[in-house]
Protein backbone atom coordinates (compact mmCIF):
# COMPACT_ATOMS: atom_id res chain seq x y z
CA UNK A 1 0.00 0.00 0.00
CA UNK A 2 2.56 2.49 1.20
CA UNK A 3 4.53 1.36 -1.94
CA UNK A 4 1.92 2.70 -3.88
CA UNK A 5 1.28 5.73 -2.54
CA UNK A 6 5.06 6.20 -2.50
CA UNK A 7 5.54 5.99 -5.94
CA UNK A 8 2.44 8.78 -6.44
CA UNK A 9 4.27 11.10 -3.98
CA UNK A 10 8.12 10.95 -5.16
CA UNK A 11 7.68 13.14 -8.52
CA UNK A 12 6.15 16.06 -6.28
CA UNK A 13 8.43 15.84 -3.12
CA UNK A 14 11.67 15.21 -5.18
CA UNK A 15 11.07 18.97 -7.28
CA UNK A 16 11.33 21.06 -4.25
CA UNK A 17 14.77 20.06 -3.37
CA UNK A 18 15.97 19.76 -6.44
CA UNK A 19 15.22 23.83 -7.13
CA UNK A 20 17.12 24.40 -3.69
CA UNK A 21 19.80 22.63 -4.93
CA UNK A 22 20.04 24.31 -8.33
CA UNK A 23 20.23 27.48 -5.94
CA UNK A 24 23.06 25.85 -3.76
CA UNK A 25 24.51 24.74 -6.95
CA UNK A 26 25.14 28.00 -8.47
CA UNK A 27 26.84 29.50 -5.28
CA UNK A 28 29.06 26.82 -5.11
CA UNK A 29 29.68 27.50 -8.56
CA UNK A 30 30.29 30.97 -8.50
CA UNK A 31 32.74 30.35 -5.65
CA UNK A 32 34.78 28.08 -7.73
CA UNK A 33 34.37 30.82 -10.23
CA UNK A 34 36.24 33.05 -7.51
CA UNK A 35 38.47 30.31 -6.88
CA UNK A 36 40.01 30.11 -10.54
CA UNK A 37 41.08 33.57 -10.40
CA UNK A 38 42.20 33.66 -7.05
CA UNK A 39 44.92 31.40 -7.84
CA UNK A 40 46.61 33.50 -10.56
CA UNK A 41 45.62 37.24 -9.35
CA UNK A 42 46.70 37.23 -5.56
CA UNK A 43 49.64 37.46 -3.87
CA UNK A 44 50.52 35.28 -1.41
CA UNK A 45 52.62 33.11 0.70
CA UNK A 46 52.28 30.06 2.63
CA UNK A 47 52.92 26.47 3.89
CA UNK A 48 51.02 23.67 3.29
CA UNK A 49 50.55 20.04 4.07
CA UNK A 50 50.51 17.36 0.73
CA UNK A 51 49.25 13.87 1.58
CA UNK A 52 49.71 11.09 -0.98
CA UNK A 53 48.99 7.42 0.43
CA UNK A 54 50.91 7.34 3.53
CA UNK A 55 53.18 10.01 2.63
CA UNK A 56 53.26 13.43 3.82
CA UNK A 57 55.59 16.52 2.91
CA UNK A 58 55.85 20.27 3.89
CA UNK A 59 56.15 22.77 1.29
CA UNK A 60 56.61 26.45 0.99
CA UNK A 61 54.12 28.25 -1.97
CA UNK A 62 54.92 31.58 -3.02
CA UNK A 63 53.03 33.58 -5.63
CA UNK A 64 53.50 37.01 -6.39
CA UNK A 65 52.37 39.16 -9.34
CA UNK A 66 54.83 42.00 -10.05
CA UNK A 67 54.20 44.01 -12.92
CA UNK A 68 51.95 42.26 -15.17
CA UNK A 69 53.90 39.38 -14.19
CA UNK A 70 53.25 36.08 -12.20
CA UNK A 71 56.38 34.54 -10.39
CA UNK A 72 55.85 31.16 -8.16
CA UNK A 73 58.15 29.29 -6.05
CA UNK A 74 57.25 25.78 -4.46
CA UNK A 75 60.08 24.86 -2.29
CA UNK A 76 59.71 20.73 -0.74
CA UNK A 77 60.22 21.22 3.35
CA UNK A 78 61.02 17.55 3.45
CA UNK A 79 63.33 15.30 2.10
CA UNK A 80 65.34 15.94 -0.63
CA UNK A 81 65.12 19.82 -1.69
CA UNK A 82 62.97 19.96 -4.95
CA UNK A 83 61.71 23.27 -6.41
CA UNK A 84 59.50 23.99 -9.01
CA UNK A 85 59.99 28.09 -10.39
CA UNK A 86 57.58 29.69 -12.65
CA UNK A 87 58.08 33.27 -13.75
CA UNK A 88 54.34 33.46 -16.14
CA UNK A 89 54.71 30.04 -18.89
CA UNK A 90 58.17 29.16 -18.13
CA UNK A 91 58.36 26.35 -15.66
CA UNK A 92 61.64 24.87 -13.75
CA UNK A 93 61.46 22.15 -11.89
CA UNK A 94 65.01 21.45 -9.64
CA UNK A 95 66.06 17.72 -8.82
CA UNK A 96 68.95 18.42 -6.56
CA UNK A 97 68.75 14.42 -5.79
CA UNK A 98 69.89 14.13 -9.57
CA UNK A 99 71.06 17.42 -10.57
CA UNK A 100 68.57 17.78 -12.84
CA UNK A 101 66.98 20.86 -13.96
CA UNK A 102 63.84 20.23 -16.23
CA UNK A 103 62.75 23.56 -17.97
CA UNK A 104 59.28 23.07 -19.41
CA UNK A 105 57.67 25.86 -21.03
CA UNK A 106 53.22 25.34 -20.62
CA UNK A 107 51.14 26.92 -22.98
CA UNK A 108 49.37 29.69 -22.14
CA UNK A 109 46.16 29.36 -24.19
CA UNK A 110 44.59 26.17 -22.47
CA UNK A 111 44.48 27.78 -19.26
CA UNK A 112 41.52 30.53 -20.30
CA UNK A 113 38.96 28.23 -21.29
CA UNK A 114 37.59 26.73 -17.56
CA UNK A 115 37.53 30.69 -16.42
CA UNK A 116 34.36 31.19 -18.09
CA UNK A 117 32.05 31.01 -16.44
CA UNK A 118 29.69 28.85 -19.05
CA UNK A 119 32.04 26.09 -19.04
CA UNK A 120 32.16 25.82 -15.19
CA UNK A 121 28.60 25.41 -15.20
CA UNK A 122 28.92 22.86 -18.08
CA UNK A 123 31.11 20.61 -14.28
CA UNK A 124 27.45 20.59 -13.39
CA UNK A 125 26.50 17.65 -15.86
CA UNK A 126 29.30 15.24 -14.97
CA UNK A 127 29.68 16.47 -10.94
CA UNK A 128 27.34 17.48 -8.35
CA UNK A 129 28.39 20.62 -6.98
CA UNK A 130 26.88 21.60 -3.74
CA UNK A 131 28.34 24.14 -0.72
CA UNK A 132 29.30 22.01 2.05
CA UNK A 133 29.77 23.71 5.89
CA UNK A 134 32.17 26.06 7.26
CA UNK A 135 34.88 25.10 8.76
CA UNK A 136 38.61 26.16 10.01
CA UNK A 137 41.78 25.95 7.83
CA UNK A 138 45.06 27.85 8.68
CA UNK A 139 43.00 29.32 10.74
CA UNK A 140 40.52 30.80 8.47
CA UNK A 141 37.21 30.46 8.59
CA UNK A 142 36.49 28.30 5.32
CA UNK A 143 33.53 27.52 2.98
CA UNK A 144 33.76 23.93 1.85
CA UNK A 145 32.73 22.64 -1.48
CA UNK A 146 31.69 19.13 -2.31
CA UNK A 147 32.06 17.95 -5.59
CA UNK A 148 30.95 14.74 -6.42
CA UNK A 149 30.91 12.60 -9.75
CA UNK A 150 27.98 11.24 -11.47
CA UNK A 151 29.54 8.65 -12.89
CA UNK A 152 32.54 6.50 -12.69
CA UNK A 153 34.80 7.98 -14.95
CA UNK A 154 36.30 10.89 -12.49
CA UNK A 155 37.09 11.30 -9.04
CA UNK A 156 35.07 13.63 -6.38
CA UNK A 157 36.40 16.09 -4.93
CA UNK A 158 36.43 18.14 -1.64
CA UNK A 159 37.34 22.01 -1.41
CA UNK A 160 38.14 24.50 1.49
CA UNK A 161 37.55 28.35 0.05
CA UNK A 162 38.56 31.42 1.73
CA UNK A 163 35.53 33.58 0.83
CA UNK A 164 37.32 36.67 1.21
CA UNK A 165 40.03 36.19 -1.21
CA UNK A 166 39.29 33.06 -3.12
CA UNK A 167 42.17 31.14 -2.12
CA UNK A 168 41.62 27.27 -2.00
CA UNK A 169 43.14 25.99 1.23
CA UNK A 170 42.73 22.58 1.54
CA UNK A 171 41.66 20.44 -1.27
CA UNK A 172 40.97 16.38 -1.16
CA UNK A 173 40.81 14.16 -4.45
CA UNK A 174 38.37 11.32 -3.98
CA UNK A 175 38.09 8.57 -4.81
CA UNK A 176 35.09 5.78 -5.16
CA UNK A 177 34.77 4.74 -1.60
CA UNK A 178 34.66 8.43 -0.63
CA UNK A 179 38.53 7.93 0.57
CA UNK A 180 40.76 10.92 -0.03
CA UNK A 181 43.19 9.96 -2.53
CA UNK A 182 45.60 13.20 -1.71
CA UNK A 183 45.14 16.16 0.16
CA UNK A 184 46.22 19.41 0.15
CA UNK A 185 45.96 22.19 2.55
CA UNK A 186 47.61 24.89 4.10
CA UNK A 187 48.93 25.09 7.78
CA UNK A 188 49.99 28.92 7.33
CA UNK A 189 48.82 31.66 4.87
CA UNK A 190 49.88 35.22 4.54
CA UNK A 191 47.90 36.57 1.59
CA UNK A 192 48.83 40.29 -0.02
CA UNK A 193 52.11 41.76 -0.45
CA UNK A 194 54.44 43.17 0.73
CA UNK A 195 56.60 40.40 -0.98
CA UNK A 196 60.59 40.47 -0.88
CA UNK A 197 61.23 38.89 -4.79
CA UNK A 198 64.67 36.91 -2.83
CA UNK A 199 61.63 34.80 -2.02
CA UNK A 200 60.99 33.85 -5.56
CA UNK A 201 64.40 32.51 -6.67
CA UNK A 202 65.49 29.43 -6.20
CA UNK A 203 68.67 28.22 -4.19
CA UNK A 204 69.70 26.44 -7.11
CA UNK A 205 69.48 28.97 -9.73
CA UNK A 206 73.14 30.09 -9.21
CA UNK A 207 74.63 26.97 -8.95
CA UNK A 208 72.63 25.67 -12.35
CA UNK A 209 76.42 25.36 -13.98
CA UNK A 210 76.85 22.05 -12.53
CA UNK A 211 73.66 20.67 -13.45
CA UNK A 212 71.73 18.93 -16.08
CA UNK A 213 69.66 21.19 -17.86
CA UNK A 214 66.85 19.66 -19.54
CA UNK A 215 64.82 21.75 -21.80
CA UNK A 216 61.84 20.40 -23.39
CA UNK A 217 61.09 22.08 -26.65
CA UNK A 218 56.81 22.42 -27.23
CA UNK A 219 54.85 23.57 -30.42
CA UNK A 220 51.34 23.81 -30.45
CA UNK A 221 49.98 21.88 -33.66
CA UNK A 222 46.55 22.19 -34.90
CA UNK A 223 44.73 18.47 -34.22
CA UNK A 224 46.61 14.99 -34.42
CA UNK A 225 47.36 14.69 -37.47
CA UNK A 226 44.17 12.87 -38.42
CA UNK A 227 46.38 9.77 -37.94
CA UNK A 228 44.79 8.23 -34.65
CA UNK A 229 41.26 7.76 -33.42
CA UNK A 230 39.81 7.12 -29.92
CA UNK A 231 36.82 4.26 -30.42
CA UNK A 232 35.40 5.77 -27.12
CA UNK A 233 35.29 9.16 -25.56
CA UNK A 234 34.58 9.59 -21.71
CA UNK A 235 31.35 11.75 -21.63
CA UNK A 236 32.72 15.17 -21.18
CA UNK A 237 36.19 14.90 -21.85
CA UNK A 238 37.24 17.01 -24.57
CA UNK A 239 40.60 17.45 -26.22
CA UNK A 240 41.54 20.66 -25.62
CA UNK A 241 45.06 20.65 -26.68
CA UNK A 242 47.95 19.45 -28.79
CA UNK A 243 51.30 19.84 -28.15
CA UNK A 244 54.81 18.46 -29.72
CA UNK A 245 57.48 18.14 -27.93
CA UNK A 246 60.45 16.24 -27.18
CA UNK A 247 60.47 15.33 -23.52
CA UNK A 248 64.11 13.96 -23.46
CA UNK A 249 67.57 15.07 -26.03
CA UNK A 250 67.67 11.28 -26.77
CA UNK A 251 64.01 10.75 -26.82
CA UNK A 252 61.98 11.25 -30.38
CA UNK A 253 59.36 13.69 -30.42
CA UNK A 254 56.06 13.03 -29.02
CA UNK A 255 52.71 14.33 -29.19
CA UNK A 256 51.01 15.28 -26.53
CA UNK A 257 47.40 15.85 -26.50
CA UNK A 258 45.00 17.07 -23.25
CA UNK A 259 41.64 15.93 -22.68
CA UNK A 260 39.75 17.25 -19.54
CA UNK A 261 36.10 17.44 -18.16
CA UNK A 262 37.26 21.00 -16.68
CA UNK A 263 38.51 19.65 -13.68
CA UNK A 264 40.14 16.17 -14.15
CA UNK A 265 42.50 16.07 -17.03
CA UNK A 266 44.57 13.10 -18.81
CA UNK A 267 47.72 13.39 -21.11
CA UNK A 268 48.04 11.03 -24.07
CA UNK A 269 51.43 10.90 -25.18
CA UNK A 270 52.22 9.31 -28.64
CA UNK A 271 55.96 8.91 -29.28
CA UNK A 272 57.58 6.74 -32.25
CA UNK A 273 58.82 3.40 -31.28
CA UNK A 274 61.62 4.71 -33.04
CA UNK A 275 63.42 0.98 -32.74
CA UNK A 276 63.04 0.86 -29.09
CA UNK A 277 62.26 -3.12 -28.05
CA UNK A 278 58.60 -4.18 -27.14
CA UNK A 279 57.30 -3.60 -23.79
CA UNK A 280 54.31 -5.48 -22.04
CA UNK A 281 51.62 -2.97 -21.45
CA UNK A 282 52.28 -1.53 -17.94
CA UNK A 283 49.71 0.39 -15.38
CA UNK A 284 51.70 2.79 -13.22
CA UNK A 285 50.36 5.48 -10.60
CA UNK A 286 52.42 8.43 -9.78
CA UNK A 287 50.78 9.91 -6.12
CA UNK A 288 47.26 10.25 -7.34
CA UNK A 289 48.11 10.74 -11.04
CA UNK A 290 47.25 7.09 -12.42
CA UNK A 291 49.16 5.77 -15.78
CA UNK A 292 49.11 3.27 -18.36
CA UNK A 293 51.23 2.72 -20.91
CA UNK A 294 50.36 0.14 -24.32
CA UNK A 295 51.50 0.19 -27.76
CA UNK A 296 49.89 0.63 -30.65
CA UNK A 297 50.73 0.17 -34.26
CA UNK A 298 54.70 1.19 -34.43
CA UNK A 299 53.89 4.29 -31.31
CA UNK A 300 54.15 3.96 -27.57
CA UNK A 301 51.28 5.65 -25.78
CA UNK A 302 51.14 7.07 -22.72
CA UNK A 303 48.22 7.92 -20.88
CA UNK A 304 48.21 9.68 -17.35
CA UNK A 305 45.80 11.61 -15.70
CA UNK A 306 43.51 11.93 -12.34
CA UNK A 307 40.87 9.77 -13.09
CA UNK A 308 40.16 6.13 -11.98
CA UNK A 309 42.69 3.87 -13.61
CA UNK A 310 39.36 1.70 -15.08
CA UNK A 311 38.49 4.79 -17.22
CA UNK A 312 41.75 5.37 -18.04
CA UNK A 313 42.32 2.45 -19.45
CA UNK A 314 39.21 2.05 -20.94
CA UNK A 315 40.46 5.14 -22.75
CA UNK A 316 43.41 3.84 -23.58
CA UNK A 317 42.80 1.23 -24.79
CA UNK A 318 40.23 2.46 -27.20
CA UNK A 319 43.31 4.15 -28.93
CA UNK A 320 43.94 3.05 -32.93
CA UNK A 321 45.98 4.18 -35.93
CA UNK A 322 44.62 5.15 -39.02
CA UNK A 323 47.61 4.36 -40.78
CA UNK A 324 47.88 0.60 -41.43
CA UNK B 1 13.91 -1.12 -10.42
CA UNK B 2 12.04 1.49 -8.18
CA UNK B 3 9.44 -1.11 -8.29
CA UNK B 4 11.58 -3.45 -6.42
CA UNK B 5 12.94 -0.48 -4.17
CA UNK B 6 8.96 0.44 -3.30
CA UNK B 7 8.70 -3.40 -2.09
CA UNK B 8 12.12 -3.60 -0.13
CA UNK B 9 10.88 -0.95 2.24
CA UNK B 10 7.55 -2.48 2.99
CA UNK B 11 9.33 -5.82 3.39
CA UNK B 12 7.05 -7.14 0.87
CA UNK B 13 10.31 -7.93 -1.62
CA UNK B 14 10.80 -12.00 -1.34
CA UNK B 15 13.56 -13.03 0.98
CA UNK B 16 15.48 -14.78 -1.85
CA UNK B 17 14.96 -11.38 -3.83
CA UNK B 18 16.91 -9.21 -1.28
CA UNK B 19 20.20 -10.19 -1.70
CA UNK B 20 20.31 -9.10 -4.89
CA UNK B 21 18.61 -6.39 -4.38
CA UNK B 22 21.57 -5.01 -1.95
CA UNK B 23 24.12 -5.95 -4.67
CA UNK B 24 22.37 -3.55 -6.81
CA UNK B 25 21.91 -0.95 -4.90
CA UNK B 26 25.70 -1.47 -3.99
CA UNK B 27 26.58 -0.53 -7.25
CA UNK B 28 24.40 2.04 -8.20
CA UNK B 29 24.44 5.38 -6.61
CA UNK B 30 21.34 6.71 -8.06
CA UNK B 31 18.89 4.01 -6.50
CA UNK B 32 21.21 4.26 -3.08
CA UNK B 33 19.92 8.07 -3.59
CA UNK B 34 16.31 6.98 -4.56
CA UNK B 35 16.32 4.87 -1.25
CA UNK B 36 16.89 7.57 1.19
CA UNK B 37 14.03 9.27 -0.76
CA UNK B 38 12.11 6.65 -0.15
CA UNK B 39 12.70 6.57 3.74
CA UNK B 40 11.83 10.18 4.03
CA UNK B 41 8.58 9.96 2.28
CA UNK B 42 8.11 6.74 4.36
CA UNK B 43 8.90 8.59 7.58
CA UNK B 44 6.79 11.35 6.38
CA UNK B 45 3.53 9.45 5.64
CA UNK B 46 4.07 7.72 9.15
CA UNK B 47 4.20 11.47 11.21
CA UNK B 48 7.73 9.86 12.39
CA UNK B 49 8.68 13.08 14.67
CA UNK B 50 12.64 12.75 13.32
CA UNK B 51 13.03 12.08 9.32
CA UNK B 52 15.34 10.45 8.07
CA UNK B 53 18.10 12.93 6.51
CA UNK B 54 20.66 12.40 4.43
CA UNK B 55 23.69 11.86 7.16
CA UNK B 56 26.40 10.80 4.35
CA UNK B 57 28.38 13.74 3.43
CA UNK B 58 28.76 14.06 7.41
CA UNK B 59 29.40 11.29 8.47
CA UNK B 60 31.98 10.68 4.99
CA UNK B 61 33.69 13.91 5.83
CA UNK B 62 34.32 12.96 9.69
CA UNK B 63 35.25 9.62 8.65
CA UNK B 64 37.83 11.50 5.92
CA UNK B 65 39.24 13.10 8.56
CA UNK B 66 39.88 10.15 10.70
CA UNK B 67 42.68 7.21 10.08
CA UNK B 68 41.26 3.48 9.13
CA UNK B 69 42.09 1.57 12.05
CA UNK B 70 42.87 -1.92 11.31
CA UNK B 71 42.65 -5.14 12.98
CA UNK B 72 42.02 -8.74 12.28
CA UNK B 73 38.32 -10.09 12.20
CA UNK B 74 36.46 -13.11 12.61
CA UNK B 75 35.84 -15.06 9.31
CA UNK B 76 32.57 -14.10 8.12
CA UNK B 77 29.78 -16.50 7.93
CA UNK B 78 28.60 -16.40 4.75
CA UNK B 79 28.65 -14.12 1.57
CA UNK B 80 25.13 -12.96 1.88
CA UNK B 81 25.72 -12.25 5.52
CA UNK B 82 28.67 -9.69 4.34
CA UNK B 83 27.42 -8.03 1.52
CA UNK B 84 23.97 -7.60 3.24
CA UNK B 85 26.37 -5.66 6.00
CA UNK B 86 28.64 -3.81 3.98
CA UNK B 87 25.35 -2.30 2.29
CA UNK B 88 23.62 -1.94 5.36
CA UNK B 89 26.66 0.51 5.96
CA UNK B 90 26.86 2.38 2.91
CA UNK B 91 23.20 2.60 2.41
CA UNK B 92 23.09 5.12 5.66
CA UNK B 93 26.71 5.97 4.85
CA UNK B 94 29.39 4.58 6.76
CA UNK B 95 31.65 3.25 4.88
CA UNK B 96 33.11 0.23 7.05
CA UNK B 97 36.44 0.72 4.96
CA UNK B 98 38.89 -1.37 7.35
CA UNK B 99 35.85 -4.10 7.60
CA UNK B 100 35.70 -4.69 4.04
CA UNK B 101 39.44 -4.26 3.57
CA UNK B 102 39.76 -7.00 5.63
CA UNK B 103 36.88 -8.93 4.65
CA UNK B 104 38.25 -9.70 0.92
CA UNK B 105 41.25 -11.63 2.66
CA UNK B 106 41.34 -15.22 3.88
CA UNK B 107 42.34 -14.78 7.60
CA UNK B 108 45.29 -15.98 8.53
CA UNK B 109 48.09 -16.02 11.32
CA UNK B 110 50.13 -14.16 9.63
CA UNK B 111 47.32 -11.51 9.99
CA UNK B 112 46.55 -12.05 13.42
CA UNK B 113 50.50 -11.80 14.10
CA UNK B 114 50.13 -8.09 12.40
CA UNK B 115 47.92 -7.09 15.18
CA UNK B 116 46.98 -3.68 14.13
CA UNK B 117 47.93 -1.50 11.42
CA UNK B 118 47.00 2.13 10.71
CA UNK B 119 46.18 2.41 7.56
CA UNK B 120 45.59 5.77 5.89
CA UNK B 121 45.98 4.60 2.16
CA UNK B 122 43.01 3.28 0.06
CA UNK B 123 44.59 0.21 -1.88
CA UNK B 124 45.25 1.38 -5.01
CA UNK B 125 47.12 4.79 -3.75
CA UNK B 126 49.83 1.86 -2.63
CA UNK B 127 52.04 1.80 -5.90
CA UNK B 128 52.40 5.79 -5.86
CA UNK B 129 55.46 5.66 -3.27
CA UNK B 130 57.73 3.90 -6.21
CA UNK B 131 59.84 6.40 -7.99
CA UNK B 132 59.41 6.18 -11.39
CA UNK B 133 62.30 8.36 -12.97
CA UNK B 134 61.38 6.54 -16.66
CA UNK B 135 57.89 9.22 -16.86
CA UNK B 136 59.37 11.75 -15.04
CA UNK B 137 59.00 14.23 -18.12
CA UNK B 138 55.69 13.01 -18.68
CA UNK B 139 54.56 13.44 -14.99
CA UNK B 140 55.83 17.64 -15.58
CA UNK B 141 54.14 17.92 -18.86
CA UNK B 142 50.85 16.94 -17.79
CA UNK B 143 50.94 18.71 -14.12
CA UNK B 144 52.29 21.68 -15.72
CA UNK B 145 49.60 21.88 -18.54
CA UNK B 146 46.52 19.88 -17.24
CA UNK B 147 43.76 22.79 -16.62
CA UNK B 148 40.84 22.43 -13.84
CA UNK B 149 44.34 21.83 -11.68
CA UNK B 150 45.37 25.41 -11.96
CA UNK B 151 42.43 26.05 -9.17
CA UNK B 152 45.30 24.79 -6.67
CA UNK B 153 47.74 28.03 -8.75
CA UNK B 154 51.13 26.38 -7.88
CA UNK B 155 50.11 23.83 -5.40
CA UNK B 156 49.75 21.24 -8.61
CA UNK B 157 52.88 21.00 -9.16
CA UNK B 158 53.60 19.34 -6.07
CA UNK B 159 52.27 16.12 -7.65
CA UNK B 160 55.33 16.44 -10.00
CA UNK B 161 57.84 16.61 -7.11
CA UNK B 162 56.25 14.80 -4.62
CA UNK B 163 56.49 11.71 -6.93
CA UNK B 164 60.14 12.76 -8.07
CA UNK B 165 60.56 13.02 -4.21
CA UNK B 166 63.38 10.06 -3.63
CA UNK B 167 63.27 8.33 -0.30
CA UNK B 168 60.43 7.21 2.03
Amino acid sequence: MIGVLTFCLAGGFLALPALAQQQVSSEALQLLQKVATAAQKVTYTGVFVYQNGSRSETSRITHLIDGGNELERLEVLDGSPREVVRRNEEVKCFLPENKLLIVERRSARQFFPTLLPGSLAGLTEYYQIRKGSIGRVAGVDSQSILIEPRDEFRYGHQFWVDPQSGLLLKASLINELGQPLETFAFTELKIGGPMDKEMLKSQFEAKEGNWQIQQVHSSEVKGDDGQWIFRITLPGFRRISSTKRQLRPDAPESMQLIFSDGLAAMSVFLEPMAGRRKEEPEVFAMGAVNGYRRQVADYQVIVMGDVPPAALRRFADSLESKRK
Amino acid sequence: MTKELSALLDGELETHEVPTMWRTMKADASLRDTWRDYQLIRDVLRREGKLAEDITPGVMGRLRDEPVVLAPSPRRQSDWHGSLLALAASVTGIAVVGWLALAQQPSSREQSAMARAVVQPPPAALAATRAMPEYREYLLAHQANAPGLHLQGGAQHIRTVSAMGGGQ
